[in-house]
């Protein structure tokens, strides 16, 4: 078995950047972050080693994740939560990129729960279908209809937000 | 083409990360999760006790020596590496010389005592509360302090310099009350000269000045009253006001006059409406210029926006002072208190401060009355206070029969 302090030193920081994918700007946060590190820990005792620990995590970490979605346990996206971007940005960038960032996250909390992850890991954390299929334990074809379907959603919300007219002409 | 809306959003999340972790922070939550995996599992859904397990955190950035809280007699603390830094769990900072002896009398929020033995100490004290008292001690002096950067060299005699704020100063039967830019030795009152910790302290005073410490009223902490030694001198205020006190007449050599003891002058600003310089701030701070919204909300008086913008910045004293002096106004009584003991709490280790402002937030009427309900019960279980915890954790479920906290809440009560 795997030292577990070593391993949740090694993974807290992509854990913490799991959540914060999944669940947007919150104040949950890292109340999160504990109870996914919680599960892990307690997980590893019977860990046989048949994937890697990374995926291993990344599947705990999505199933309290979505937990904590579900319980919409979260408090509304304020805009200072978001955290700010790179300090090169002028300061017209910081406020569009803040304010898209709040777009995505109010488009993501129209979607299914299973489709919204399905989106993250594919769209933000760049893994393939292939690649998200094993981390969700799904098929890849299921996984691929949903993305599809996940990525319509979101674009038709961003095209009518409001927030981001500024982004392009017609369309 | 309603692809690029979505490419150009993307392209922007995938730069975005979560904020930044403290180490400390980090290293807590990993040693609640390997603790919590050697107990048996259970619904975590139901009943995060770990929020309610955290072990106390002392936690402080850079020092040298270990100072510990309560009652305890005194103990002698040799400053070992030259300037020293340090942190009182009370939000109190101190800076020493190379061999100052300071002796920690008591350090609870309500009566912080300290002595100076010998070398020259920088104090940063933040603004007290009604009923707090910061009182340092020296061979022949005993000052007593208000909210203050002031700094005491001891040798053959007791120098107190006052780089901001006011202190008064016993010595003996006499009694000095010395303002910004004062100093009393061993001539009497006169202008502030250079000490070894001089030019730390005009830091201080810098950054005092920035946070628009001495333009309020200050709270006048209680005294105790030595009217049996000194009747025509002692400064007796038995209870907190919000006045400045006059200074003490003195007809020692060099005594300060009532004349030298002038409040402290704001900086002028251009006469622009409030209500559109409180849209500038909140603007500035969407758009992430937290220095300009800080600088301000700090000229304007915008205590809550002062507060978020420090918070932004990382400087969690600093914000936590703006969010405490916010929850003197009635709108932002109540977020202005939550905010304040988040950080006292999760940033500056202050559980004790943090339990003392929730308070504020848990008001029938105030918005935040769940979440600093919640925020209570963890807090006074970790301090181990369990009547405390109880009686939140009814108010709670009176309130919120149904919230995220009513299961823990129910555990508490052995429900």
């Amino acid at each position: 078995m795997p030292n577990v302090d070593d391993v949740l030193v090694a993974l807290l920081p992509r854990i913490r950047r799991w959540v914060h994918r999944i669940l947007g700007p919150t104040n949950a946060l890292d109340d999160v972050t504990q109870d996914a590190l919680i599960e892990i820990a307690r997980a590893l005792k019977g860990f046989r080693g048949d994937s890697a620990v990374e995926t291993f995590a990344y599947r705990i970490t999505i199933r309290v994740a979505s937990k904590a979605l579900r319980r919409r346990c979260l408090d509304a996206v304020s805009l200072e939560l978001v955290p700010p971007p790179p300090d090169h940005i002028d300061p017209e960038s910081r406020l569009a990129h803040r304010e898209m960032i709040r777009a995505l996250y109010r488009a993501l909390d129209a979607l299914p729960t299973k489709r919204r992850v399905t989106f993250v890991l594919c769209e933000l954390e760049g893994m393939t279908p292939t690649e998200a299929a094993i981390v969700l334990g799904e098929g890849a074809a299921t996984v691929r209809s949903r993305l599809r379907r996940a990525r319509d959603v979101v674009t038709a919300a961003l095209t009518k937000d409001a927030n981001l007219a500024w982004l392009g002409g017609p369309r | 083409m309603s692809r690029s809306i979505l490419d150009e959003v993307l392209a922007a999340a995938r730069d975005d990360m979560p904020p930044r972790l403290d180490p400390v922070r980090a290293r807590q939550m990993i040693d609640v999760a390997v603790t919590s995996g050697q107990t048996t599992s259970g619904d975590l859904s139901r009943f995060a006790w770990w929020r309610f397990a955290l072990p106390a955190v002392v936690a402080v950035a850079v020092i040298v020596l270990v100072i510990s809280l309560g009652r305890r007699d005194h103990e002698p603390i040799a400053a070992a590496i030259p300037p020293t830094e340090l942190a009182l769990p009370t939000g109190d900072r101190i800076v020493t010389t190379p061999g100052a002896v300071i002796d920690v009398v008591s350090a609870t929020r309500e009566r912080r005592t300290l002595r100076v033995g010998s070398g020259t100490a920088l104090f940063d004290v933040p603004r007290l509360a009604a009923g707090e008292q910061f009182v340092v001690h020296t061979p022949d002096s005993e000052v007593t302090v208000v909210g203050t950067v002031f700094s005491v060299q001891v040798d053959t005699s007791t120098t107190v310099r006052v780089y901001e704020g006011h202190v008064r100063v016993r010595r003996g039967d006499l009694a000095f009350e010395l303002s910004t830019g004062q100093q009393l030795d061993r001539s009497g009152v006169g202008t502030i000269a250079a000490d070894p910790l001089f030019e730390r302290g005009m830091a201080l005073m810098r950054a005092r000045l920035a946070t628009r410490e001495s333009v309020r009223d200050d709270v006048v902490a209680s005294v105790p009253a030595r009217v049996d030694r000194t009747p025509d001198r002692a400064i007796v205020d038995p209870a907190p006001s919000r006045k400045r006190t006059a200074p003490v007449p003195d007809s020692s050599p060099g005594a300060g006059s009532v004349d030298d003891h002038r409040p402290f002058e704001p900086l002028t600003e251009p006469q622009l409406s409030e209500g559109a310089d409180r849209k500038r701030a909140l603007a500035l701070l969407a758009a992430g210029d937290f220095v300009a919204a800080r600088d301000l909300a700090i000229a304007r008086g915008f205590d809550l926006i002062e507060g978020d913008a420090h918070r932004a910045l990382g400087a969690h004293r600093d914000a936590a002072r703006a969010y405490e002096r916010a929850i003197t106004r009635r709108d932002d009584a109540c977020i202005a208190a939550l905010l304040a003991a988040r950080i006292h709490n999760e940033k500056l280790a202050a559980p004790e401060r943090a339990l003392t402002l929730l308070a504020s937030a848990i008001d029938p009427t105030c918005p935040t009355r769940e979440r600093a309900l919640a925020l209570t019960i963890r807090i006074a279980t970790q301090l181990k206070k369990p009547e405390h915890g109880r009686e939140a954790a009814q108010r709670y479920l009176e309130s919120f029969p149904s919230g995220d906290h009513a299961g823990a809440a129910r555990s508490l009560l052995g429900r």
